[in-house]
């Protein structure tokens, strides 16, 4: 039963990830460490769209605020506050 | 100035004669039917786009259910922006005695809040949570920054007067929702008329030079794309029953029927009146 439950939160944050990878316009693969904001992956209009993959593939609502970027601001924070 | 000044002393006059209290303006009803429409069909996200066919008519009106709760949580998140970025400058802001309509503009702006918020939250249960962040904050010189507050308000205001104007007049609307449209529409119409005198007002000391223009552009630019952004909710087309909200998104933002509504529709009296301020906005998807 868990293990289904993790195949399916991994794959979800996979696609997170090449959904990002895709609109910052990268060849290579995110590293999952990267500060996502201070490197400008993101501007306010791609960050929009970024929370809004998120609350689809995560199945949550976000409220965005200064407290919701020290959750998002790289994958891994990304991982370990919503597909864990 | 003494012509502003004018103008903002009859907006002013207008404010206390006409704006009526809201907290005991309106008879709230226990519920609201599903099959009613929330919202005008012509207002919904759908509307003109190249998939509106394939949507049945109670599809739709489970859209504009949501697409209702939308607009009226994008209302509310943005009033309360609105009131404090107005409340951070108002006491700085070089308006003279004009100055005096933003205790106005407040006072009204407090009383939508209350509405959308409770309408919200009474009949949907919950507001859809604003997505807004400003990530690149720069330290701007004051005339820039008071500038860019007023300049992104009317951005708000107009486009919001839009879905007030379309759903007012609708009369397939249910006629509770009618008529805290029109109420709304009533007092936005001073606020629009006030934010575009303010604008030129502002324009001389903001937009000193080529580069303070292009730096403007830049920033309305971004607002606009924001605000338009938002009326496209993922969240409200999976309550209204379509699971994949961001490629529906996504599909209806780059309609090109879509886009001439955004453009024509939405935000041709910012660009008119931004234009007059010397600047040019919404340039690549203008032509
Ligand atoms: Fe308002
Ligand atoms: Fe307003």
């Amino acid at each position: 039963m868990s293990e289904t439950l993790d195949l399916v939160e991994e794959t979800s944050f996979d696609t997170l990830c090449s959904w990002l990878k895709m609109k910052a316009k990268r060849d290579e693969d995110i590293p999952l460490d990267l500060n996502l904001i201070e490197n400008k992956l993101v501007d306010s209009i791609v960050f929009v769209e970024f929370m809004m993959m998120l609350e689809e593939l995560a199945g949550i609502q976000l409220e965005v605020n200064e407290d919701l970027l020290k959750k998002v601001y790289s994958l891994q924070a990304i991982k370990e506050n919503f597909f864990q | 100035m003494d012509n502003f000044l004018s103008r903002v002393r009859t907006l002013t006059h207008s404010s206390i004669e006409k704006h009526r209290l809201a907290f005991n303006r309106f008879e709230w009803p226990e519920k609201i039917q599903d099959d009613m429409w929330w919202h005008s069909p012509d207002a919904l996200s759908i509307a003109t786009s190249a998939i509106e066919n394939d949507w049945s008519e109670e599809q739709k009106m489970a859209l504009a259910k949501w697409e209702c709760i939308n607009i009226f949580s994008l209302n509310y998140t943005g009033e309360l922006e609105l009131m404090q970025e107005v409340s951070r400058i108002m006491h700085e802001v070089k308006l003279g005695e004009a100055k005096e309509y933003l205790h106005h503009l407040i006072d009204e702006e407090n009383q939508h809040m209350w509405y959308f918020n409770k309408f919200c939250q009474t009949y949907a249960g919950k507001v859809y949570p604003s997505k807004k962040i400003q990530l690149e904050k720069q330290k701007l010189e004051k005339p820039m920054d008071h500038f860019l507050v007023f300049a992104r308000v009317l951005i708000f205001e107009e486009i919001g007067h839009y879905f007030n104007v379309v759903n007012a007049r609708d009369k397939r609307v249910e006629p509770f929702i009618r008529e805290i449209n029109e109420a709304h529409y009533h007092d936005e119409a001073r606020h629009i008329a006030f934010g575009r005198q303010v604008l030129e007002q502002l324009a001389e000391d903001a937009i000193v030079d080529d580069n303070a223009a292009d730096f403007v552009e830049n920033q309305l630019d971004k607002s606009i794309a924001i605000n338009i952004g938002s009326i496209y909710n993922p969240q409200a087309y999976r309550d209204a029953g379509f699971p994949q909200g961001v490629l529906l998104r996504e599909k209806l933002l780059n309609d090109p029927s879509r886009m001439f509504i955004h453009e024509k529709k939405m935000l041709s009296g910012v660009k008119r009146l931004l234009g007059k301020c010397g600047l040019n906005v919404m340039e690549e998807t203008a032509a």
